[in-house]
């Protein structure tokens, strides 16, 4: 993060940068870095190194409010507080598999406490335009591989028991067998999402504003069509 | 700035294995399916009444021995489960009828209706072989009757060929004399 940019590696993906975002966020990179913030940073890392956890360091940016875009090809990238990411607001709670779930479980438990969580949800191009409120809509991963299978298997139940329940009745269970068929057509051809999961910290005793200089790392990251059990 | 920390994410997650999205347009058309497959196995079942009720007329359960205790073990199961079977259908066409897709809940739902659908089958059996039961209860009163019509008829014979057989008796004795 020398000339304040973050280069994250994906696996599949081009680069994603962490540019200096505006102007104002280039002139808060040009400020020294605090040594007690990188101190709390390496005490970070050995706690999560104590539990058998690597953390991956991406280097120093100001805190942001709200979520910003960056247009990329093939996928553009929206970088999230993750306190005003739209999918914190779901009904069913945010989305997270399970194995990114128990890391973070045990992160939480060796003491590894962050500031500020950030998320970069990965997006086709044009699903998210620049300028415009963002709904939840606009971030909603496609129903897991495991979901669409139980909810199969349950409709195979269903088709069975209306046939053995109309059976005595001597009437048609087609037609309602369609129905639990058609019911069950989840929404399976999304497309993917690749979140990564940030991290941000402030020197001790500074406020957790925008603007102020944070050291970044990477938590986790994930598939969204790809459940990890 | 309002933010985040590893607890509160972790407070409010769910696991990504059990969380759905919403459905697309085709939901309507299994809400509309769902619906009327429910409606309509209801509707069935209230249809079917007025039969068990007939089939459970004590007219038709004056069998004796064996046949009584099948036909009252019948009625007893009609009447003890029948509206289980009714909820059953009930809750089987609710499987059908995701209201808002398959989130979480609707698959907590599904989970808990299917067990009732696995409880309702077995009821359904019972009440399957009630109905054979009572079936096997009206052949047999028909067969009872029809023996008992073939022996009414078998002995009306008898007794006209007896009563023809004396009259031509009768007539020939006359003669002889």
């Amino acid at each position: 993060m020398a000339t304040h940019t973050a280069t994250v590696q994906t696996e599949r993906r081009p680069p994603l940068l962490i540019a200096p975002l505006s102007s104002a966020d280039a002139l808060s990179q040009l400020l020294a870095v605090p040594p007690e913030l990188l101190r709390r940073e390496q005490t970070l890392l050995a706690a999560g190194q104590r539990a058998g956890l690597a953390l991956e360091p991406l280097g120093t940016a100001p805190l942001f409010a709200g979520h910003r875009l960056y247009p990329a090809q093939p996928h553009s990238w929206l970088l999230a507080n993750l306190a005003d990411d739209p999918l914190c607001q779901h009904v069913d709670g945010y989305p997270v598999p399970r194995a990114v779930l128990r890391r973070l479980q045990r992160l939480h438990r060796a003491g590894v406490e962050v500031d500020a969580l950030y998320v970069a949800h990965e997006l086709e191009p044009g699903r998210v335009a620049p300028g415009e409120p963002l709904r939840l809509e606009q971030l909603e991963p496609p129903s897991s591989a495991a979901a669409i299978a139980q909810a199969r298997r349950l409709s195979s139940v269903v088709r069975w028991a209306w046939a053995t329940a109309l059976l005595p009745l001597a009437a048609s269970a087609i037609a309602l067998g369609t129905a639990t068929v058609a019911a069950v057509g989840l929404r399976a051809s999304a497309p993917a999402l690749d979140p990564i999961l940030f991290g941000a910290i402030v020197a001790a005793g500074r406020p957790v504003a925008p603007g102020e200089p944070a050291r970044w790392l990477i938590l986790d990251r994930w598939l969204y069509d790809a459940p990890t059990e | 700035m309002h933010t985040w920390t590893i607890k509160d994410l972790l407070r409010a997650a769910t696991p990504y294995e059990a969380w759905c999205a919403p459905v697309g347009p085709e939901l309507r058309l299994g809400i509309a399916l769902g619906t009327g497959g429910t409606l309509l196995g209801a509707g069935l079942l209230l249809a079917a009444e007025p039969a068990l009720a007939f089939l459970q007329h004590p007219f038709w359960l004056v069998l004796p021995g064996q046949a009584v205790a099948l036909a009252a073990r019948a009625a007893a199961v009609r009447n003890e489960l029948g509206m289980v079977y009714m909820l059953w259908l009930l809750a089987v066409g609710l499987l059908a009828w995701p209201t808002r897709g398959y989130t979480r809940a609707a698959l907590g739902w599904q989970r808990t209706l299917c067990a009732l659908a696995l409880l309702g089958t077995l009821n359904g059996a019972v009440l399957l072989a009630g109905l054979a039961l009572l079936a096997l209860n009206a052949a047999l009163w028909l067969l009872l009757l029809m023996l008992a019509v073939g022996c009414a008829v078998a002995c009306g014979r008898h007794l006209t060929r007896d009563s023809a057989r004396r009259a031509r008796r009768s007539r020939d004795g006359r003669a002889a004399h």
